[in-house]
């Protein structure tokens, strides 16, 4: 293994590869659902959306199931997939921990406090007061851990921000418990339906409420991505080489919590995809994290949106929808273990 | 005409050590020229791999340290980290890197100040590297794991980073100690033509032998202090030797006609 040359795939080819994997998939699951929609027709109703075909030369519930409801569902799975990803990678980098996942600093459980008291206030018929509270809940956790680590002396490092964020993780999560033990029957079953995560339902409105920050954060996220590399150096070895890496953590992290929080408000929830994307990606195009970030939003939206077109697939025979994070979970466990086994850690 | 690179004076640090202050560094004061290899000596504690740091602004330390920038002297907290990068490098004795990174990325990474942000590396950073790896002699294994590579064979990637940077000042802790006899030659050779070549190469080393055979000027410190300074010869006397290690000694030339010592 020693001497073996290692070959790395280019950050063109990579961005390349992620564009034309996403666009295949988002337009092939368009087609899977209870009724079947021939690929030439989802290509039409695209045509047709951006005005360079008349709407008339496609049927009317065909164009309507694909633009309006299929569509919609499919770009928040990209999204929520892609911010997962990226915010995984990013915080893997940030620990030099390959075991950091997106809710490493209280984002979920935050999100979780959040989401129920609007669950429990009765807020959650508007379509905006359950988001807007699981968004406000996260950005609490994730303001305290930062509050902490600057109130001990403006200490960033990683064992002060992981330590606090686990002592406000478990915080938030017994509020939680308090909350739910506190509740009726109803309240808990829509927690618990909410905690699950998916995307069913969803529509434009959810596309726009994280097409903005989690866009912005990526794309950030993606210019920064350089700094992370001479980052797993170590604070000083960064230092001499022109980075900071005490401002550049409490940057990345406040990047990666709002990216993921973004998404858990809008969809709940979802595991799996943050910690494992980054992990099979870093085998196949190596830990650079410019590269390692940007396949990571590509193929972070191609699994979840492949596993909610599963999960839509399957529903179609037993009318009856599950959560994504059941299928993410039932795909990336196995996987996750069976990469221990092969001893494939000591590379992650 | 020698250019004054790092000037330091009456360098001051201190530790936190449970309910007692610690001090490591106490009132050093240390000067490197352009065109100089200078070597940092002393028992173990004495405050060497501090020193570095401290000259590398690593540190909070009370005194004045004056650094080379743009042609003029400038305390080292008044410029910014990313122009500090193009003026010295440092080379740490922590060579591990987590995750999977050949040793050609971690040598590429020195390229980090020059780089923009937006730009990727170019046939020119290419170039760089490869040459760096070849002058550090690790051209052969680059393209494998960092991890799966010796402790000794890692160094000589890490020393590959710090030629890749390129900077007017190289700041080297131990750069040697985990190499075998030859790339240690290696090593102390490439320091010296770095320093006849213009840049200032600071290095804290153990094996006396060798600081006394390559370095124009050495720095003996002890208990944080400088206990002697200046060339090997009026360093490195057996008086010396005895109040910073506390050994006795025996000092000549041996048939290469170098300076060498034994332990009496």
């Amino acid at each position: 293994m020693k001497k073996t040359r290692v070959a790395r795939i280019g950050l063109l080819t990579v961005t390349l590869i992620g564009v034309l994997s996403l666009a295949t998939v988002v337009v092939l699951s368009i087609c899977v659902g209870s009724t079947s929609i021939p690929v030439l027709d989802v290509i039409k109703s695209f045509l047709a959306a951006f005005g360079l075909i008349k709407r008339e030369s496609i049927e009317l519930s065909v164009y309507m199931s694909v633009i309006a409801l299929r569509l919609p569902r499919i770009l928040c799975g990209v999204l929520a997939g892609g911010g997962l990803a990226v915010s995984g990678t990013v915080m893997q980098g940030v620990f030099r921990n390959p075991l950091a996942d997106p809710g490493l600093l209280g984002v979920s459980a935050g999100a979780g406090f959040g989401a129920l008291i609007a669950i429990v206030l009765g807020l959650s018929y508007s379509f905006f007061s359950l988001p807007a509270a699981a968004f406000a809940g996260s950005l609490a956790a994730v303001a305290i851990i930062l509050g902490v680590s600057f109130a001990a002396r403006g200490s960033t490092s990683t064992v002060t921000l992981v330590m606090s964020g686990m002592a406000v993780s478990a915080l938030f999560s017994a509020f939680t418990s308090l909350l739910l033990t506190l509740s009726n029957e109803y309240q808990v079953n829509k927690y618990i339906f909410w905690t699950m995560g998916g995307l069913s339902n969803r529509r434009w409105e959810h596309v726009y409420t994280m097409l903005v920050p989690v866009m912005m954060c990526t794309v950030v996220l993606l210019l920064l991505a350089g700094r992370l590399d001479v980052m797993m150096l170590g604070d000083e070895q960064a230092l001499a080489l022109g980075v900071d890496s005490g401002k550049n953590r409490v940057v990345m992290i406040i990047l990666a919590s709002l990216c993921t929080a973004s998404v858990v408000c809008v969809t709940g929830p979802i595991g799996f995809v943050g910690l494992m994307i980054p992990h099979i990606l870093r085998l196949i195009v190596g830990p650079s994290h410019r590269r390692l970030c940007i396949s990571s939003f590509f193929f972070g939206g191609v699994f979840l949106t492949v596993c909610d077109t599963l999960v839509r697939w399957i529903s179609s025979f037993y009318f009856r929808e599950f959560s994504v994070g059941i299928v993410t979970a039932f795909i990336g466990a196995p996987y996750f273990l069976f990469l221990l086994i092969k001893k494939r850690s000591s590379f992650l | 005409m020698p250019k004054v690179c790092v000037s330091a004076k009456k360098l001051y640090f201190s530790v936190q050590n449970g309910q007692t202050e610690l001090s490591i560094l106490r009132h050093v004061d240390i000067d490197a020229y352009t065109g100089e290899f200078v070597g940092i000596v002393g028992p173990n504690g004495a405050g060497k791999t501090t020193l570095l740091k401290a000259l590398a602004g690593f540190l909070r330390v009370k005194g004045e340290l004056l650094v080379n920038f743009n042609g003029e002297l400038q305390p080292i907290n008044k410029i910014p980290v990313y122009e500090r990068a193009k003026q010295m490098c440092f080379m740490h004795q922590d060579t591990s890197v987590p995750f999977a990174f050949t040793g050609r990325e971690v040598a590429a990474m020195g390229r980090q100040p020059w780089q923009g942000r937006f730009s990727s590396p170019g046939d020119a950073d290419r170039k760089i590297v490869d040459e760096a790896l070849r002058r550090a002699d690790c051209y052969e294994f680059a393209n494998s794991y960092v991890q799966n590579l010796s402790g000794g064979e890692r160094q000589r990637i890490m020393l590959a980073r710090a030629l890749v940077q390129n900077t007017p000042t190289l700041l080297l802790d131990e750069p040697t100690s985990s190499l075998d006899i030859r790339h240690a030659q290696k090593v102390f050779c490439l320091c010296r033509q770095l320093a006849e070549h213009g840049h200032c190469v600071i290095a804290v080393l153990h094996d006396l032998r060798q600081a006394a055979e390559w370095c124009n000027r050495l720095y003996l410190m002890h208990q944080g202090e400088i206990l002697a300074h200046g060339a090997a010869e009026e360093v490195l006397t057996p008086n010396n030797i005895n109040g910073a290690y506390g050994v006795g000694v025996e000092v000549f030339r041996n048939p290469a006609n170098k300076w060498d010592y034994f332990v009496k």
